[in-house]
């Protein structure tokens, strides 16, 4: 009898501790609506491009449908349509005809099967890079050798907000290629700035209307007199809605990787969809 | 010099109050008659002039009486009651002691039933006795005060199993949790599973749901006055138990051999540790180990003398600690090189509070209560990782350690009085001062990797002392016969590095008695808080950061109308139903992107503040007398938010928004020996942020759509518990007094309560998982108790 009630008092904790145990079951979200995205960047130097898709549900495993066939429109600051742009495959978007004119206002208009999308974006002025200087022997680091400086200037365009994007290269004697200089050794870009991977952005809050200089370090050995170029500066002017998309896709990126980060939403400024309709006046400069 | 002004001021006016109407005072302390213990919340009664109030928590009762005699009735649940007669000629003093109600019929409860109870109830108030708490269900043989409190309309638990609750639509930071006035930063052991209170060392615990007296502040939402016990100045005792993953031990008595100095200690420690090691050791072997570090302990210490009759001091201190650490080592020989590889991490966090009270009963009747206290609350986590590589003829090694650390030190002083001047009037008067030491965030790195090394301690703002001073006023008066009312004021000074803030808090709570069973109440109450505490809400981790308000964080401020009826349905029914609506300024909550264990970035930065709005329906049913005792309750409610740079600006529900929420906990006396407990939730879904949609970003990468913060709703919530508790017959006992077992089921229909949502990118295609993770589904736990 006493042996039964054992057994017994087993297979209970054994069934117990099975059903203690954690659990994980997969969830299913609530159907969801899939919605245009519209990508789109004008510029001083290039033609409009402008990239549709459409987004798909998070639990979706197939790869993001790519829309090819719209109407997409570009209007001026006077409601005239300015350029019509027809899709080509090699950009994979939809390409403009003419280059659109700097401290202007645009508006695209996309039409895709019954829906329309607006977004209105200006083409600030751009600024010019100055003086981009090289010094070899600026100190010496923790080892001893040698710390080089390379330093430019630019002056921010007076009478409006503007948000830089800047990114220094070194030309890389080994790699044959040009390579990204780290500029938070720039005690402003380092306060200031927001690093992204396509360089640092920053408003001009704290130098409107001023000229200003950035200087970084060049760790010894990264600059080959023998190579055919030192440095490869690129000063874009964003304008204020790719320069806040910009900052929260570094902001999307880094909280990806954490487990303690709150969630982020890309900057949007597409009406009825999602994605940015932004625009960038670029400058670059190099030295050999 | 405000300070001594008002206290000039206040003691005027009671001196000539109390003089104008020429009354006496009869005031003393209401006992245990078994241990000598305060009873706390007695109702003290004159039946002539049918004044009445209750003792506070350390028993002291106080009437305003006019010459002539009277009878008056002291009365509390679970106690007899207790009559005296007497002749007022002159102010007086009489101490009373209680006999603990035992093993009286079902009629004779009922006739003891607590009458005044309801006539002295106060809406948003709810009270707790440790004894009760302990014949409900528990989670791993575990008797827990805050597991109880969330079964109480308006309060909810969060997480399955968490001990963290949450109040009418606040954040858990929002909570005071007072232990014998001081308050605990440190609130759950074991990841949140089990709250830092020991409920064998508690003596009482009421919880004030929003509208608080003016005699607490500093928190939004609640505050949950624990008092612990005083200890038997009669004959040392104590009680011991063991269960599943933790022992606990209890003692208490008298040091001196008068009684009047007294002593209560009680300690608890995890073995979790303890039990896993032989596995741990038995998995290891010669290429690696494998080592855990899993515990926690908490202590609870007071003694108490009394100087005389009317002078006593009190000294208690308290700490918890736990401890999650991994330790795991690696050899591995390759082409004649042995590299020793090593891992440690894991966090701790602790608390510590430690006091010294002394109170005194003034000649002119007035209880005044002086204390020094400190509080402590420290957070550390750490990463170390080390190498050491050997072959024939060199060694090389290299470690990365990094550590994070945070604490939060209050130094306060404070005077607290209590009066009854004359019969109307029952007054509360007090000042307090609070010095807050912060350490948010500190991070060490000690680097040897290569050519690199780097020892830097980096953090912003490492040390931020901050100041809270406070002054209060309360008045409980009679206005008529059927109306009462408690008006209160409490002036809040908290001054910053670069900021003074001055706050008037008025609270106000009328009381008017419909008849004999029913009272209506209505409260209003402004209450600010200066600390912020930035709390983990993606996952289950119990890392708590605790910060001041600042000149650019502001402290944080609430609104609580609340109207409700309280009544009296017979038969030991009490029934409660009250509507609430409570509106919030500088509301915080996390910045999207913001990392709270990035102290890289400033905190303040990481944080936005704006406005929340929470209302709600409570219902609440108790039966307080016969052998099933118990309660259920219903809570309907709102809690959103509006954060300008949350969710676009746009409304947003709050992390801990619950529609509805149903609770009920109920212990049957199946006889003397043998009770049975049961308790029941079930809760809406909270809701939580995942990611809905997935598009092209502009350069083509695949990035997630939030659409809205706290888009999606849990799965309901649902759990029924069982306890059983048996105590071995009186005459098999030997040396101890009481021995019991307890025996629990925690969800017994095994009912999948989310716990965590995680979200994982699939490998290899587009999408994500989502799913959700359960942790306790029919727990089943033991539990051997002893008294001696």
């Amino acid at each position: 009898m006493n042996s039964i009630k054992y057994r017994l008092v087993g297979i209970i904790a054994v069934f117990a501790l099975i059903h203690s145990c954690t659990q994980i079951e997969d969830v299913v979200l609530p159907p969801y609506k899939p919605q245009i995205v519209v990508n789109g960047l004008i510029s001083d130097q290039e033609l409009t491009l402008v990239k549709l898709s459409q987004s798909i549900s998070s639990l979706d495993t197939n790869v993001i449908p790519i829309i090819t066939r719209a109407s997409v429109q570009l209007y001026d600051e006077s409601g005239a349509l300015f350029d019509n742009l027809s899709y080509n495959g090699f950009d994979g978007g939809f390409v403009g005809t003419k280059t659109v004119q700097t401290g202007q206002r645009y508006r695209l208009r996309v039409n895709y099967e019954s829906k329309e999308l607006n977004a209105t974006t200006e083409l600030t002025s751009g600024a010019f890079i100055r003086n981009i200087l090289y010094n070899d022997s600026t100190g010496l680091d923790t080892a001893g050798f040698n710390l080089g400086e390379v330093s430019f200037s630019f002056s921010d365009i007076q009478g409006q907000d503007n948000f830089y994007r800047v990114n220094v290269f070194y030309y890389d004697i080994v790699r044959q290629s040009f390579e990204v200089l780290d500029l938070r050794t720039d005690e402003f870009i380092n306060a200031r700035a927001t690093r992204t991977d396509d360089g640092y952005i920053f408003s001009d809050e704290t130098f409107r209307g001023d000229e200003i200089t950035i200087r970084a370090e060049v760790p010894f050995g990264f600059v080959d007199n023998s190579a055919p170029f030192k440095f490869f500066v690129k000063l874009e002017a964003l304008n204020r809605d790719l320069s806040l998309y910009e900052q929260s896709r570094e902001l999307y990126r880094q909280s990806r990787e954490s487990l303690f980060s709150e969630p982020v939403d890309l900057y949007s400024n597409i009406q009825g969809g999602l994605g940015i309709f932004g625009g960038a006046s670029l400058d670059q400069d190099t030295l050999f | 010099m405000r300070k001594s002004l008002f206290g000039v001021l206040l003691l005027t006016l009671l001196f000539f109050t109390s003089n104008i109407f020429g009354q006496y005072q009869l005031h003393g302390f209401v006992e245990k008659v078994s241990s000598s213990e305060a009873v706390i919340g007695a109702v003290v009664r004159c039946l002539e002039t049918d004044q009445n109030t209750i003792t506070n928590n350390f028993g002291f009762y106080s009437l305003a009486l006019n010459r002539g005699s009277y009878t008056i009735v002291y009365s509390s649940s679970g106690f007899y009651t207790d009559t005296l007669r007497i002749t007022m000629d002159a102010s007086q003093s009489h101490k009373v002691y209680l006999k603990e109600l035992t093993e009286l019929s079902s009629t004779q409860k009922q006739i003891e039933s607590g009458e005044g109870e309801t006539k002295q109830a106060q809406g948003n108030t709810q009270s707790l006795a440790a004894d009760k708490v302990g014949k409900l269900p528990l989670l791993l043989g575990e008797v827990d005060v805050i597991k109880t409190a969330q079964l109480l309309p308006g309060v909810k638990n969060g997480t399955e199993g968490s001990s963290g609750f949450y109040v009418r639509g606040g954040g858990r930071g929002q909570n005071l949790l007072l232990l014998d006035g001081v308050p605990v930063y440190s609130q759950n052991h074991l990841f949140g599973f089990f709250s830092v209170f020991n409920n064998e060392s508690l003596n009482d615990m009421q919880l004030y749901k929003g509208s608080f007296p003016a005699r607490f502040g500093g928190r939004l939402s609640s505050v949950l006055d624990v008092s612990l016990k005083e200890g038997n100045n009669q004959q040392v005792q104590g009680s011991a138990s063991i269960g599943p993953i933790m022992a606990r031990l209890n003692v208490d008595g008298p040091l001196s051999q008068d009684g009047r100095t007294t002593f209560a200690f009680s300690g608890r420690r995890s073995y979790i540790d303890l039990l896993l090691r032989p596995f741990i050791n038995a998995a290891n072997s010669d290429s690696g180990a494998f080592g855990l570090d899993f515990r926690f302990y908490d202590l609870n210490a007071k003694i108490n003398h009394r100087i005389n009759e009317s002078n006593r001091l009190y000294f208690s201190y308290y700490q918890s600690k736990d401890v999650f650490g991994v330790r795991s080592s690696f050899s591995d020989s390759f082409r004649g090189s042995l590299q020793d590889l090593t891992l440690e991490t894991g966090l701790q966090w602790v608390g510590n509070t430690g006091l010294a009270r002394y109170t005194r009963v003034q000649d002119n009747g007035i209880f005044a209560s002086y204390s020094a206290s400190y509080t402590r609350y420290k957070l550390n986590t750490y990463t170390n990782l080390s190498s050491v590589t050997t072959n024939d003829s060199t060694t090389t090694a290299w470690h990365f350690k990094e550590a994070f650390r945070s604490s939060l030190a209050d130094i306060n002083l404070s005077a607290d009085y209590d009066f009854k001047p004359s019969p109307h009037h029952h007054v509360r008067y007090g000042a307090s001062t609070t010095f807050h030491l912060f350490k948010p965030g500190i991070r060490d790195l000690d680097i040897q990797l290569g050519g690199r090394v780097e020892d830097t301690t980096t953090g912003t703002n490492q040390n931020l002392n901050t100041i809270e001073n406070a002054l209060y006023i309360e008045d409980i008066f009679q206005i008529n016969k059927g109306t009462k009312a408690n008006v209160g004021l409490r002036l809040m000074h908290y001054g910053t590095q670069n900021r003074q803030y001055f706050f008037p808090e008025p609270r106000l709570a009328l009381n008017e008695e419909l008849d004999s069973h029913w009272i209506l109440h209505l409260s209003y109450a402004l209450t600010n808080q200066p600390i912020h505490l930035l709390a983990n809400s993606n996952t289950g981790l119990p890392i708590d950061i605790w910060a001041p308000a600042t000149d650019v964080i502001r402290p944080q401020a609430g609104h609580q109308i609340s109207l409700g009826l309280n009544g009296d349905l017979g038969k030991g029914y009490r029934f409660t139903g009250e509507v609430y609506y409570r509106w919030l300024r500088n509301a915080i909550d996390y910045a999207p992107g913001a990392n709270f264990l990035d102290v890289q970035t400033n905190w303040q930065e990481k944080i936005l503040q704006g406005d929340g709005e929470n209302y709600g329906l409570e219902l609440f049913l108790q039966k307080g007398f016969g052998d099933l005792t118990g309660w259920a309750s219903y809570t309907f409610s709102y809690a959103t938010r509006t954060i300008d740079g949350i969710n676009n600006g746009r409304r947003y529900f709050f992390r801990y928004d619950q529609r509805h929420n149903f609770s009920t906990a109920w212990n049957y006396e199946l006889d003397e020996r043998k009770s049975l407990g049961f308790t029941g939730v079930f809760g809406t879904g909270f809701p939580i942020t995942v990611p809905v949609g997935q598009y092209n970003d502009l350069d083509g990468n695949v990035v997630f759509e939030y659409g809205s913060k706290n888009n999606f709703r849990m799965s309901n919530f649902f759990r029924l518990d069982l306890n059983f508790v048996v105590h071995r017959s009186k005459a098999k006992l030997a040396w101890a007094k009481d021995v019991w077992y307890n025996f629990s089921i925690y969800n017994v229909t095994a009912y999948a309560n989310p716990f965590l949502y995680q979200i994982q990118q699939r490998d290899g295609s587009n999408g994500v998982v989502v799913s959700k993770l359960t942790l306790f589904r029919f727990v089943p736990s033991f539990s051997y108790n002893i008294a001696f």
